[in-house]
């Protein structure tokens, strides 16, 4: 048995090397890549929402979360349209 | 006092805070008094936390399987066949995602409460075995199924796992007061069992056994589901890591023609399950899409894979003593 073994372990080493590879230079490559715009939207959002200017913040985050299918976006959205609320409250 | 405290592997002050789960409860009192799920840290922080703990863990359970002496020959198909199982059936889920990728996803996230009561089992009878605390075959038994309980809390109550995923309909049926009683049974038998052992004249059992137990317990009573899922996991992985870590190093260390220390091997260790982890986690999924598949069910069903491989290589590699028939149980 062990014979079999042998070679479908080689065989499964390979192949996940190989995958894993080309895994990591797609990776690598989407890292290097210039930012899209919702990526460039949620960036200013941060700045925004860093410095405090969240109404400003929602409005660039809105943006971003309606081209981004990234869930961090609306996230943010919602984290910065409870800190507007919050700020607004008498 | 010396005898609860027990013989720790490292220091107790290590052990207690890593291995027993003690940073985990300052980190959930935090969490449940602030009801900030991320304790004030970004999002973009937590893949970082994610990487180094948890999806280093996860593949330290294949490094250790691949580095610890004589696992080929003890466990041939864990080794050599097990891989290529696990990834066919991983492109068959992702190539069906409606159809057998959903049951991969519930089966993960159903097993993982299971995976983490087992792993507080476990390490509770290391230590209470390196302490001189014997425990009979019976009181395992019962030890076991108190450890236990806040998986089966989990798997009465979870959303899409567990009942909600086997039977939603029983799991509506399910009375509130099920629930009530479970939550007080998940700290109450394990320290129940603690006293009976501490009275009944043998050595006691020591205090980090039941801590590791309680925490697994605290972290899913406690904690909403997601909060709990998420912090649970990270510290069930630095748990791991730290057991696993200080096994190898013994390993490695007790080889006849060993020349390094400790430090390598813990270093070497980790850095190994690091890189592996970020390979299988962050790099790998995209070798799915790159040949067609989307990204969603890649990046899902590949952690979901590799959780399940990890829950089943631990119920093998975690034995002690000749020919292995000692089973710690640290999984499954």
């Amino acid at each position: 048995m062990r014979r079999v073994l042998v070679p479908i372990f080689r065989f499964t080493a390979i192949f996940f090397m190989l995958s894993l590879g080309a895994g990591l230079v797609h990776e690598l490559y989407h890292t290097k890549r210039p930012p899209d715009i919702a990526e460039s939207y949620l960036a200013e959002a941060e700045r925004l929402y860093a410095a405090g200017d969240y109404a400003l913040a929602v409005r660039r985050l809105s943006v971003a979360a309606e081209l981004s299918r990234d869930d961090i976006a609306h996230y943010r959205l919602f984290e910065a349209r409870e800190k507007l609320k919050t700020e607004q409250a008498p | 006092m010396k005898a609860l405290v027990g013989r720790t592997f490292v220091h107790p002050f290590f052990d207690y805070l890593f291995i027993g789960g003690g940073l985990s409860l300052v980190c959930t009192i935090l969490v449940y008094q602030r009801q900030n799920p991320l304790l004030g840290w970004s999002l973009e922080t937590l893949p970082w936390f994610i990487l180094l703990s948890n999806s280093a863990h996860f593949a330290a359970s294949t490094v250790r399987l691949y580095t610890k002496p004589g696992t080929f020959k003890e466990h041939p198909y864990l080794t050599m066949a097990f891989p290529l199982v696990s990834i066919v059936l991983l492109v068959f889920c992702i190539a069906l995602p409606l159809r057998l990728g959903v049951h991969l996803q519930a089966l993960y996230l159903t097993w993982s409460p299971y995976h983490y009561a087992a792993q507080a089992y476990g390490l509770a009878v290391i230590y209470c075995i390196r302490s001189g605390c014997s425990l009979t075959p019976k009181r395992k038994k019962i030890f076991r199924a108190t450890c236990v309980l806040p998986f089966l809390l989990v798997f009465l109550s979870a959303p899409h796992a567990g009942l909600g995923w086997l039977a939603p309909s029983l799991q509506e049926a399910v009375p509130p007061l099920v629930r009530q009683v479970l939550i007080g049974a998940v700290f109450l038998l394990p320290i129940a069992f603690f006293v009976y052992v501490y009275r009944c004249g043998c050595r006691p059992m020591p205090l980090i056994g039941l801590l590791a137990v309680l925490a697994n317990g605290i972290w899913w009573v406690v904690l909403d589901y997601l909060s709990a899922f998420f912090w649970a996991t990270i510290f069930h992985g630095l748990q791991y890591l730290a057991i696993a870590t200080i096994f190898h190093v013994k390993d490695q260390s007790d080889l006849p023609n060993n020349e390094r220390g400790a430090l390598y091997h813990t270093t070497h260790f980790y850095l190994l399950s690091l890189v592996l982890g970020y390979g299988l986690f962050y790099c790998w999924p995209y070798a799915f899409v790159l040949v067609g598949f989307g990204l969603a069910e890649s990046v899902l069903l590949v952690a979901a894979a590799i959780n399940i491989h990890h829950f089943i290589v631990d119920a093998h590699i975690w034995r002690m003593g000749s020919g292995g028939g000692h089973r710690l149980s640290i999984a499954i």
